[in-house]
């Protein structure tokens, strides 16, 4: 069974058709890349997967349970990361991470040793009992990230994770999606680095003006050239330069 | 340039009041709170003037009271207003991308400064247009309306409202250069929001008395002001004398310590936004947390977001400071309520019999104008809404503990004013039990009320925090509803039913009308709560 099955989702804003008839489906084990121009429709789509954003038209399932009719089902096995994580400034970062803790369930113990392990990687431990106010953009895209790791999530959907991470916080995700693939989970996530998605993901859909132009396994969708050149093929910019 | 910024600041303003969707219902009822207070600030001003005018004109110092009524608007537009401006002009989150671009720092802070008198000019309008009537209306020769008198007031009064923006946002600045370099700014905010208070209490509470020495000593308050406050009175007597030199006089007096402190101002302005803001150090302890209930995490949450927003704080927890400081007044003035009897006299208010109901009535306002802090809560979740919406917890808990907050924060002081009310005069014990529980009632309705009010009208592209609950449209909703409320019920209870009831049976209706309404509130909360939720974004 699909963790993540998007069937004929459709997002219409008054007079605009923000996503029209998208479906995915996205397995465990897998890494899946959603690439798309600016206004496309990638965030519209993971935060409809999340539960942010409320659809009319089509359905999502999480694991077998549709977001729009077991929508707390479906979050406690999946966490969210935005491309730009605004946090609650007035709290520190470990009672941030205790929070999210406490809504996830997490046992204080257990908590204590996912939340060690993640910061001291993404070098952020000594800075969790300082205001997240003053933390910079990537301190606060890592302390997302740990907390969207912090229950060991079966599906992760992200919004241009790699946005304001240094290179070694960069390889540390890289490794934390891996890992989390290897035990059985998913990744949702878009992008705008290509080169990234190409080494990293197992398979890609693009999408352009809301609709879903191709998508399948690396390979399937690439073939011999580069993700850039398809890309910039199917949206019809490559015969421009 | 300096017209786009304006226009731009401009916009902001329409839209934290009215929203971006401009929803008709929305428009038209804060439309109508403002007709509401225009009505009610004129109908206190208006008597107030054309009484004194009519005594005062005969000694020729008809100028006393109307320096007085506009000297009052400067205290309108400045009380309060600093905490607002220091939030505006330098706490804005448009500050640094204006900063990379090629605008003048002056001109940024010129946009802001413009802002913040134009709301000073709306907010103390009531002021000028209560002094035009009300003189009109006082002078015994009948003479109508006086064109002239008209002019020069309003010159008058653009001028006042100029010098006191100034000096709110010189009081904004000095703000800046000790917040800067304070950890903890809810705290020191609330201790200097206090001594603000305490120096404003004062005033009003020697009010009657200053009110007596008008009626009794006009001419010695005349000379008083002619010495001392000259401004005052070349602004005041200009008017009535028709004396343009006067006027220039004043608007001269006004206008060149504005441009000084403009100056101070806009050459430390770039200083101070890039300024790093001072956060000590504290070493990570790893400990084990203890693990709370969604609901208890939700609420610590709102609780830390309620504390930790110096504005946020002294806007609705400015409501536990009044009472808790009337009662200090209440003790210390235990064995003589003659003072306290006059300044209430002006509204009808004989001896000290009628002091437990303006009290119970006192304790009303307060614990409303609290309660509806939660009008506020979904438009500072802002930028962070997606953290509640992309985590399992469900609506009602989210609701609920954002409801809650008033209950934890604010309402342990205002059953310590009751309990203080309980010890002071004595009541029956049906009364006790009222007092004690019509602030659980009030707050039940107000904070339901406040929250449903936000999940219709809400703002979350502030660019400023004071934004999410100065100037939006459900603030501004239930907070009018609160003050409506009060004043519909003592004029319900003066004029209709206190010739069938006594005043502490009508609070026992007005307990179970809350009640009442507190469950309807609950119940829409639950069925419709999470659909409106859903929709804010």
């Amino acid at each position: 069974m699909s963790i993540l099955s998007i069937r004929n989702y459709t997002k219409r804003y008054e007079d605009f058709l923000a996503v029209d008839d998208l479906s995915l489906e996205i397995n465990p084990g897998e890494i899946y890349a959603f690439i798309g121009h600016n206004g496309a429709g990638k965030t519209t789509t993971l935060k409809a997967c999340c539960g942010i954003l409320d659809f009319e038209h089509g359905d999502i399932l999480i694991d077998g349970k549709s977001i729009k009719k077991d929508p707390m089902g479906c979050k406690r096995i999946m966490s969210y990361l935005p491309d730009n994580p605004d946090l609650y400034e007035v709290l520190t970062g470990i009672k941030y991470l205790n929070f999210v803790g406490d809504v996830y369930g997490v046992e204080p113990e257990v908590r204590r040793e996912r939340i060690k392990e993640l910061a001291s990687k993404l070098g952020i431990y000594d800075n969790l009992a300082q205001p997240i106010s003053s933390y910079s953009h990537g301190m606060k895209q890592k302390l997302a990230i740990i907390s969207a790791l912090i229950h060991k999530p079966k599906l992760w959907l992200m919004d241009e994770p790699f946005v304001g991470l240094d290179p070694s916080a960069s390889h540390h995700l890289k490794k934390m999606m891996r890992e989390l693939c290897d035990e059985g989970g998913a990744i949702f996530f878009s992008t705008h680095v290509l080169e990234v998605a190409e080494k990293l993901c197992d398979k890609v859909a693009i999408i352009k003006k809301g609709k879903l132009i191709t998508s399948g396994t690396m390979e399937e969708v690439k073939g011999d050239t580069s993700l850039e050149d398809v890309f910039l093929e199917l949206e019809g910019e490559k015969n421009n330069d | 340039m300096i017209k786009l910024l304006l226009g731009i600041r401009m916009r902001l303003m329409m839209s934290a009041m009215f929203g971006r969707k401009k929803k008709a219902v929305g428009i038209g009822l804060i439309v109508l709170g403002f007709v509401f207070y225009f009505i009610i600030v004129n109908g206190m001003v208006i008597p107030a003037i054309a009484i004194a005018t009519d005594g005062l004109v005969q000694n020729g110092i008809e100028w006393v009271i109307v320096g007085i009524v506009l000297l009052a608007a400067f205290c309108l537009c400045f009380i309060g207003s600093v905490f607002m401006a220091y939030q505006q002009i330098y706490e804005s989150k448009d500050n640094e991308m204006l900063m990379s671009m090629p605008i003048k720092p002056s001109q940024i802070l010129f946009s802001r400064i413009f802002a913040i008198g134009v709301f000073n000019m709306i907010y103390a309008l009531p002021f000028l247009t209560g002094t035009v009537a009300g003189y009109m209306i006082g002078k015994p020769d009948g003479s109508g309306f006086d064109a002239v008198f008209t002019g020069l007031v309003v010159i008058d009064y653009i001028g006042m409202v100029v010098f006191a923006t100034m000096i709110t946002c010189i009081f904004a600045w000095l703000l800046s250069l000790v917040l800067g370099k304070i950890q903890n700014k809810t705290l020191i905010s609330t201790v200097m929001y206090i001594i603000f208070f305490v120096g404003y209490f004062y005033v009003i509470f020697n009010l009657q008395g200053f009110g007596d020495s008008i009626a009794k000593n006009g001419e010695s308050i005349a000379s008083g002001l002619n010495t001392f406050a000259k401004p005052v009175y070349f602004m005041a007597a200009g008017a009535t004398e028709h004396n343009v030199l006067f006027t220039i006089a004043y608007m001269a007096i006004m206008l060149v310590p504005s441009v000084v402190i403009f100056w101070v101002m806009q050459k430390s302005y770039i200083n101070i936004l890039l300024r790093k803001k001072y956060t000590k150090r504290v070493d990570y302890k790893d400990e084990v947390a203890s693990k709370r209930s969604v609901f208890v995490a939700l609420l610590q949450k709102e609780i830390s977001k309620f504390v930790g927003t110096p504005m946020y704080f002294l806007n609705y927890g400015a409501s536990i400071i009044f009472p808790l400081l009337f009662i200090a007044y209440l003790f210390i003035k235990k064995n003589d309520y003659g003072s306290l009897v006059n300044l209430l006299s002006v509204y009808g208010v004989k001896n000290e019999s009628a002091l437990p109901s303006i009290l119970a009535m006192a304790l009303y306002s307060f614990t409303s104008t609290g309660s509806v802090m939660t009008a506020a809560s979904i438009n500072l979740e802002g930028k962070n809404l997606w953290i509640l919406k992309s985590l399992p917890i469900p609506t009602n808990d989210i609701l609920a503990a954002k409801a809650a907050v008033p209950f934890v924060c604010l309402l342990p002081f205002y059953e310590i004013f009751s309990v203080a009310a309980i010890i002071l005069f004595p009541v029956k014990i049906s009364t006790i039990f009222l007092l004690l529980l019509m602030p659980i009632a009030t707050m039940a309705f107000f904070s339901q009320f406040g929250l449903y009010a936000n999940l219709k009208h809400y703002k979350l592209d502030w660019i400023s925090e004071n934004e999410a609950f100065k100037r939006a449209g459900g603030p501004t909703i239930a907070s009018l509803t609160s003050l409506g409320s009060l004043i519909a019920l003592v004029l319900l209870y003066i004029f209709v039913l206190s010739e069938y009831i006594d005043f502490y049976g009508f609070m026992w209706i007005m307990f179970g009308g809350l009640v009442l309404g507190s469950f309807i509130l609950y119940t829409l909360l639950r069925a419709n709560g999470h659909s409106l939720f859903m929709k804010v974004e």
